[in-house]
């Protein structure tokens, strides 16, 4: 075939894929091998896909499809990661209550978290071609209380990682509550990470079973720094006041400190399920929301600021006396009353389907932080005594795990804890 | 056997004398065997007198092979595992680089702790099923070239384990070349429901026919 002939190949897939049906089906009945036909026109014309070069894209992570983040380091990938597409979430549980077999379970997440972070197949990776776009792929483990006290360690459990305690407002589901272990694979690529998933939940069949799998999805807003912030589904910009990922703040604020040694480096993860009662917020008005909210719902800004990165003006009054931001609005709650009190949010939203034909969706909100008895549980503590969001949101899940500091080459996460 | 073209990575044949003059580590020790007797393990293996003995069909008998003085290999190992297994045999699959100018054959393999003899396996297709036999001369790993071990492709079998192989679990496995060389890697104990003895295995349970595993009774395979 000639270039010329190529081309016209080209020129004729589109309408070719239509007409190419039909002269298909004909030729068949005739006994022609189908694949090769000809267009009425007569030109040659193939019945092959759209070549690659001429889609708009070929993953849906778009320019992050070929990047990667490193496993091995300081601190777990997957926390200071800028926020990936999709996140799930999984909670695993030990079958046995055997020291050494929580010590396998951590080699072998970090084997195959490493491999398929770096974009290849992990150990006897049935579809090692699904590992090929990580698409910023990260795998953190974390560690709940009940893996500590079944495998006999649960002198190791550190002050920073108490229990959280149940709040007014909560009305929680044993379904997503606490389990030994915990996963968080997130990726640009929703089919990276679906691979991801189904690869380490196979390899450690015979370690533990999957007590619930939380998947999520977001979509950052550019206005923030890195475009970190997302919309939830009640069209809130969520998670704009966070620590920047390598100031001192954050460091302070999210990576634990050296007692025990073991964990230093690492953080504390509590990951709420918030189901929104959609229906409800529907009947209120745009200015309505907002009161509640305390940031306009367009882009995001302070009620009396101007963007989305506009400080939290909490004492300006409006002409008559009354506070801006109103005081039971979200912001003003779950403002920080300090640096102490920081937290990182990285929330996901869910859509599960229906529940009695109400829309069963939410927030999978996960916080990390290097303390929850500073920051956490102060904030939630407040927000379940005063928030007025909390009429349209209900938590219905709640679980916490330490996550470990980072390993280094060779290493794998937590190594010596349970041997 | 796939072959992987990798990076030539060519050492001066020098730095290879050096590095095949002594062992790294002690190894176990075992009874040196008396020239020519016989044995009953197709693959078995015994490291002694500096030495390593493989036990070799000879004919229609097993037989101890001559002493091969033993060396460090150059041979590098990654991504090893073997398959999650209660009792029976398993396989254990690894990518094998030759970084010297000269092609390696590798003859016999050991894991003295979880089984009394490895035998090198290929895949073959035999009336119409894939079928497991031991590859007769064993793996050669070209110069400069990467082998890839794999279900489906050649592999190393682990007969009769003496302990179960469970996942995550590390176990250590020796492979010895033709000319006394021996190296030492760690293979990762992985779920795997592939890389059955045949097809035919997932429904008819164990069927020896077509193979040629020295007409040893395997006894039943665990984790199907």
């Amino acid at each position: 075939m000639t270039d010329h002939d190529e081309d016209k190949v080209r020129r004729v897939s589109r309408r070719g894929l239509l007409t190419a049906g039909g002269a298909a089906f004909a030729g068949a009945a005739g006994g022609v091998v189908l694949g090769r036909v000809s267009a009425p026109d007569g030109a040659p014309l193939v019945a092959e896909p759209t070549p690659r070069s001429e889609l708009s894209h070929v993953s849906p992570a778009g320019v992050s499809a070929q990047q990667t983040i490193d496993f091995y380091g300081v601190h777990q990938a997957g926390v200071d990661t800028p926020e990936q597409t999709y996140a799930t979430f999984l909670g695993l549980n030990l079958i046995s209550s055997s020291a050494q077999d929580a010590d396998s379970v951590l080699r072998i997440v970090s084997d195959d978290a490493a491999r398929l972070m770096a974009g290849r197949p992990s150990l006897g990776d049935t579809e090692p071609e699904l590992a090929e776009i990580p698409a910023r792929l990260s795998i953190t483990v974390g560690l709940g209380h009940s893996l500590f006290e079944k495998t006999g360690r649960a002198d190791r459990i550190p002050a920073y990682f108490p229990a959280i305690p149940s709040f007014s407002t909560d009305d929680l589901d044993e379904r997503w509550s606490g389990t030994d272990f915990y996963l968080q694979i997130a990726s640009d690529d929703p089919l990276t990470l679906a691979h991801a998933q189904r690869m380490m939940v196979k390899a450690l069949s015979t370690l533990t079973t999957v007590s619930w799998v939380q998947p999520g999805f977001r979509s950052p807003t550019p206005a923030n720094e890195g475009g970190r912030a997302s919309r939830n589904l009640m069209g809130q910009v969520d998670g704009t006041v966070n620590p920047l990922p390598g100031s001192a703040q954050f460091d302070s604020a999210v990576w634990t400190g050296g007692d025990p040694m073991w964990a230093a480096g690492g953080t504390v993860v509590i990951v709420r399920r918030i189901r929104m009662l959609l229906d409800e917020w529907d009947r209120m008005d745009v200015a309505a929301k907002e009161m509640v909210i305390g940031r306009r719902l367009d882009n995001g800004a302070p009620l009396g600021g101007e963007s989305e990165d506009d400080p939290v003006r909490l004492d300006v009054l409006d002409e008559s006396g009354l506070p801006v931001i109103p005081s039971s609005a979200h912001v003003r709650i779950a403002h920080a009353e300090s640096d102490e009190e920081m937290i990182l949010r990285r929330p996901y939203t869910y859509d599960a389907g229906f529940i009695d034909g109400v829309q069963d969706a939410g927030l999978i909100f996960a916080a990390y932080t290097a303390d929850p008895r500073r920051s956490f549980i102060p904030m939630q503590q407040r927000l379940a005594d005063k928030d007025a969001f909390n009429r349209w949101n209900t938590t219905i899940g709640s679980a916490t795990y330490l996550i470990p500091p980072g390993c280094a080459e060779g290493d794998y996460i937590a190594s010596g804890l349970f041997t | 056997m796939r072959i992987r073209k990798s990076g030539v990575r060519l050492y001066a044949a020098a730095a290879v004398g050096i590095l095949t003059v002594a062992l790294a580590s002690p190894v176990h020790a075992d009874p040196a065997p008396s020239e020519g007797s016989e044995c009953s393990m197709s693959g078995a293996t015994r490291f002694a007198k500096g030495q390593t003995f493989i036990c070799e069909r000879d004919g229609t008998q097993l037989r101890w092979s001559d002493g091969i003085r033993r060396s460090n290999s150059p041979l590098e190992v990654e991504d090893a595992w073997v398959k999650v297994m209660d009792s029976g045999m398993t396989s254990a699959f690894a990518t094998i680089t030759n970084p010297t100018d000269e092609p390696i054959r590798i003859v016999a393999a050991r894991s003295i702790r979880f089984t009394p003899a490895m035998e090198l396996h290929e895949v073959l297709m035999e009336d119409g099923a894939m079928q497991m036999q031991q590859k007769s001369g064993g793996f050669v790993v070209p110069a400069g070239e990467t082998i890839v071990l794999e279900p489906g492709g050649d592999h190393l079998m682990l007969m009769k384990i003496k302990q179960s192989i469970t996942a995550g679990e590390e176990v250590p496995i020796r492979l010895i070349t033709a000319d006394g060389g021996r190296v030492k890697f760690e293979a990762m104990g992985r779920v795997f429901a592939g890389a059955n003895e045949s097809y035919d295995d997932l429904s008819d349970g164990m069927d020896h026919g077509g193979m040629d595993h020295g007409g040893m009774d395997h006894g039943g395979m665990g984790m199907r």
